[in-house]
């Protein structure tokens, strides 16, 4: 099971919240998806990258205790993310210095890491799969992202 | 009977050969087109101008009661679309659904761009 999670950075323009999107696949088939805009301001990218992750995980758990009640066990999941600052904070057990005020709710993503209920990895922004759901691309790179989505056409 | 087809307004299509399937709401997709006579416009090839960034309404308007309820409407066909089957459109519906309180004639132009972009992609399906 991969896991996208990606985010813009203050990309409302009026309120400055962050936008954060993921793409969840099994295999290769999109079973789950979302965009919305971050509760709060995040004053960096890293943190709102790290807001992000947070919101896929917890997808990542109820998709995981779906699959538990049907009796199938996944194993592998791993969560990608195209901000290496964010990886390193989640998988750091320290808080400190400019990630401190970061908000307790958030110290999840940590819990699950250590639980180690999916892996963390990263993953350049071309290759980034939940690009398109968090900002107005151009035409190619829209294009690109949506067949990455396995988005095809059923007929011609 | 045979295999199912139709699953809660969601449509399957089977192809036994290559052992794969979609899953598309293609004739949802149509009437959404149908209601807001847009079944015959100039295609678009994204559902937003690339960067493009909404104003909100200034302090004093308000928007009459005919745009709010007609904004309202394409705004929820296209979030069932887009929560169903249409990730692609997601960005954008989300976007244009927070001016839902008080949508300007600008913004009902934007969220038929996307509707636009529907009618340009109709045939675009989940793939198994």
């Amino acid at each position: 099971m991969d896991c996208y999670s990606d985010s813009d950075w203050a990309g409302d323009s009026e309120t400055r919240h962050s936008t954060s999107g993921y793409a969840i696949f099994l295999g290769n088939d999109l079973v789950s998806w979302r965009s919305h805009r971050q509760p709060t301001v995040a004053l960096s990218s890293t943190e709102a990258e790290y807001m992000s992750m947070c919101d896929c995980a917890q997808q990542i758990l109820w998709i995981k205790s779906l699959f538990q009640e049907c009796h199938l066990s996944l194993q592998h999941f791993v969560m990608f993310g195209d901000n290496k600052g964010a990886i390193h904070i989640a998988q750091n057990p320290v808080m400190e210095g400019r990630s401190k005020h970061i908000d307790i709710k958030y110290y999840f993503l940590h819990e699950c890491i250590e639980r180690q209920t999916f892996m963390l990895d990263y993953v350049p922004t071309d290759q980034q799969k939940a690009d398109m759901m968090t900002k107005n691309l151009t035409w190619q790179k829209f294009q690109d992202n949506r067949s990455r989505l396995n988005l095809l056409e059923f007929k011609s | 009977m045979g295999p199912v087809q139709e699953y809660l307004g969601f449509q399957i299509t089977h192809n036994r050969v290559k052992r794969s399937m979609f899953l598309h709401q293609h004739p949802y997709v149509l009437k959404v087109l149908k209601r807001f006579q847009m079944e015959n416009v100039k295609h678009v090839r994204t559902p937003l101008p690339a960067g493009y960034q909404p104003s909100t309404a200034p302090k004093d308007y308000n928007a009459s009661p005919t745009i709010r309820q007609w904004y309202q409407s394409v705004i929820g066909s296209l979030l069932f679309v887009m929560l169903g089957t249409r990730p692609d459109i997601a960005f954008a519906v989300i976007k244009m659904s927070q001016f839902m309180a008080n949508p300007t004639e600008e913004h009902l132009q934007k969220a038929l761009h996307i509707v636009k972009y529907l009618g340009s992609t109709p045939n675009l399906a989940l793939h198994f």
